[in-house]
């Protein structure tokens, strides 16, 4: 019975030919005298054993190995009979046996874009488009917020949303590669087109929710909701749905991804804090864009003058506290590193 | 704009210039030869540092010793009297401590404690200061010794709430709390600040009368509650008078607004009329006080602004005019985080009878608290008026006020400007 071996070890994936009849049997091992020489620390040199039992039916038997054999994703105990698509899984390393006679399927025809998004398999190749996605975010914020409407500043706007969509599709590769194991380039950006949708809509659920409950504790809730999300998403997709990485190196991605958001939640305050104290300029961060669905009634001045009051006994709380109430307090004193020096 | 601002924090203090080289002259027929002996060069120096913080000139005020310079020329050591020394040094080259007793941070004063009594001391000239009258500003600026500087006097600075002499010659850095003499050699101001080339600037002499006349000795406990007294009583009625005078009114473009409300305002107009490829009109306007009070290096206060914006989209459809016209405001004075703290803000839509259909009005009040000034606020107050083509926006920035007066400014600012 001739019979083909696909080995794959991490992603690489190799063919060995091999063959068994009745009074043959075929050694899988790291041993350069086995049938299917495996080059991996976790397989013993003879590890395993594939035979026809009398019944010429195909067997398998596990040869006491250190780390133990797995058919199907099930223990191996001793010995058993293989099922037609069996996959071995020995050490790091798995095996699929294929008959011979088996159909191939037609060739795939190569989709453009396929070369770059190949490179994502990698895990370096991972880390660099993170990197290169979230500085392209960054960037994106910073020509996205004009001062003025002049025409640089208007063109850099638009400039900012180039960058910011070459960011988001930067990221719907590593997502739709790891999340779909996609490599055809017009679905990747109908992915990436659904992604937008939905974090626009989100935005909007955001600015529509903060525009009506102007609480301080709602923005701090609000705030705190997407970070779990994003860290959960984050975590999520990378740690259980990508292909090809070993576990580490899975960990590795997936503590990177989910810690970005919480170091950003660190360091923020910080640069607000900075931002406001060293040249006093302070950022009336709101958009221009008319409220769509405002359902706060709008209020008169004396009522504004009548809440603004309250803020004057809140900083009197928070200067003779001196450390600062609630939110605040973790973000009193910002600039203790330069103070330090 | 940031521009701007620098140049009035280095016009506020000597310290802060850059030194220029110059030519002493001394053509005049007046006899100053006794006069040098009587200006001491302060400086404030740091006894674990071991180094100057910075220097200035005093002069003998009384019989009793009392010496006279500005407040910004030893503010180091009020922000923080444990880590300084006030020192002096005397034409002689004899070397001193001084005791700080009082200070006037409006008129930029402060009074020392000189060890011995000494005969030979300043005179203040009880004469009104006339126009073109000359003067002779003294100093020891560095290591160079004293010297004079003589100049033509010219009233009283116009854009100033606080009087000011105007003072045609070159004051320069370290000449700061050296006296400025009129032909008899009686005191008629204390030299202050420069504005560049032959622009000085002097404190009158009845402020140096009065703070002697005070007669006190301050605890530098009390420092940072005595600063902030003087600031409040400075204010009173300097915002006052303010609410309760009618805002003259002035045209900006389609709007009765306001500009010079006061003698101590300066506005100044901006269009970007000239630009070709403008996709927005924008007309703006800028008006502020000349009065800063130097508190310390990091620290001023003070100051009030407002300014005026409107924008019309040229090029623009609705959507990519909206997304253009981005708030930003800024506070007018300059507070590090160790002074105060961080601004609070309340944004609300507010309705009035002007508000037309499918635009809003939006109201910002932003206040941040001093630290140890206690019961003193900075604040911000942002109006915007967004219709379809067109975005206006008021904006006024209040410095070292108390609560009642910042909401009653306010308020008189939005209703004149809605």
């Amino acid at each position: 019975m001739n019979l083909v071996a696909v080995v794959n070890q991490r992603g690489q994936k190799q063919v060995q030919k091999f063959s068994v009849a009745p009074h043959q049997s075929a050694i899988v091992g790291r041993g350069w005298s086995s049938d299917i020489v495996i080059d991996d620390p976790y397989v013993d040199s003879a590890h395993a054993r594939i035979y026809l039992d009398e019944q010429k039916r195909l067997c398998i038997e596990d040869l006491a190995s250190q780390n133990g054999t797995r058919v199907n994703g099930k223990r191996l105990g001793n010995k058993i009979m293989l099922p037609t698509d069996a996959t071995l899984k020995i050490g790091d390393t798995s095996i699929e046996l294929v008959d011979t006679e088996s159909r191939v399927p037609p060739p795939l025809k190569r989709s453009p874009g396929h070369k770059l998004l190949r490179k994502l398999n990698s895990f370096s190749g991972a880390s660099f488009t993170t990197v290169a996605a979230c500085l392209a975010m960054l960037l994106s914020l910073y020509f996205l917020t004009p001062q003025q409407a002049t025409g640089e500043n208007i063109a850099s706007a638009y400039i900012g949303l180039g960058v910011s969509i070459f960011g988001w599709s930067l990221l719907a590769g590593i997502l739709g590669k790891l999340f779909r194991g996609e490599t055809n380039f017009v679905s990747h950006w109908a992915f990436l087109c659904g992604l937008f949708a939905i974090a626009t809509l989100f935005s909007y659920g955001v600015d529509i929710v903060s525009f009506n409950l102007n609480s301080e504790h709602i923005g701090a809730i609000i705030e705190t909701g997407v970070f779990i999300a994003l860290i959960a998403i984050f975590a999520y997709v990378t740690f259980t749905l990508s292909t090809n990485l070993s576990a580490g190196k899975k960990a590795a991605i997936s503590g990177v991804l989910a810690s970005l958001p919480v170091a950003y939640m660190l360091i923020s305050p910080l640069l607000q804090e900075e931002h406001h104290n060293w040249s006093g300029w302070v950022n009336v961060h709101q958009s221009s864009q008319p409220p769509a669905l405002l359902f706060r009634a709008p209020t008169t001045l004396d009522a504004h003058l009548q809440v603004t009051a309250t803020l004057f006994t809140e900083l009197e709380e928070e200067v003779s506290n001196g450390s600062g109430s609630g939110e605040y307090g973790n973000t009193d004193k910002p600039l203790q590193v330069s103070d330090a020096e | 704009m940031l521009c701007k601002r620098f140049s009035a924090l280095i016009a506020s203090s000597l310290l802060l210039c850059a030194l220029q080289l110059f030519a002493s002259t001394n053509d005049s027929d007046v006899d100053f030869s006794d006069d040098y002996e009587r200006i001491v060069q302060i400086r404030v120096v740091s006894p674990d540092a071991g180094g100057k913080s910075s220097i200035g000139s005093g002069f003998l005020a009384t019989a009793s010793g009392l010496l006279v310079t500005n407040y910004h020329v030893i503010s180091a050591y009020v922000n923080a009297p444990d880590e300084y020394e006030i020192k002096y040094m005397t034409h002689g080259g004899e070397l001193g401590t001084l005791e700080l007793l009082d200070f006037d941070v409006i008129s930029d004063l402060a009074v020392l404690q000189y060890p011995e009594p000494e005969d030979n001391y300043f005179r203040i000239s009880d004469k009104p200061l006339e126009k073109g009258e000359v003067a002779y500003a003294l100093g020891n600026p560095g290591d160079w010794g004293v010297i004079m500087v003589p100049g033509p006097t010219n009233g009283f600075v116009e854009h100033s709430y606080e009087d000011r002499v105007l003072f045609s010659g070159s004051l320069n850095a370290g000449m700061s709390g050296g006296p400025s003499l009129n032909s008899a050699g009686e005191l008629i101001g204390v030299n202050v600040a420069t504005a560049g080339s032959q622009l000085s600037f002097l404190v009158p002499s009845n402020k140096v009368r009065d703070l002697l006349a005070r007669d006190r000795q301050l605890q530098s406990d009390d420092y940072p509650s005595e600063i902030a007294d003087q600031i409040k009583q400075w204010q009173r009625p300097r915002i006052e008078e303010l609410i309760n005078t009618g805002w003259a009114q002035e045209d900006f473009t389609d709007r009765q607004l306001f500009g010079e409300i006061r003698k101590d305002f300066q506005c100044w107009g901006d269009t970007n009329e000239s630009d070709d490829e403008r996709v927005v009109a924008r007309v703006a306007k800028t008006c502020k006080t000349g009065d800063d009070v130097y508190l310390g290096h990091d620290l001023d206060a003070g100051q009030i602004k407002f300014s005026f914006s409107d924008l019309k989209p040229i090029k623009l459809n609705r959507s990519q005019f909206a997304r253009s016209a981005r708030s930003y405001m800024s506070a007018s004075n300059s507070s590090a985080y160790k002074h105060s703290t961080n601004y609070r803000c309340q944004r609300d839509f507010i309705q009035t009878g002007k508000t037309t259909e499918g635009g809003y009005q939006r109201i910002t009040t932003c206040v941040r608290a001093y630290k140890t000034l206690p019961g003193l606020y900075d604040s911000l107050l942002l109006v915007q008026e967004h219709a379809d083509e067109q975005v206006f926006e008021a904006f006024l920035a209040l410095s070292a006020l108390e609560p009642d007066q910042i909401q009653a400014m306010n308020k008189h600012f939005v209703e004149r400007s809605l």
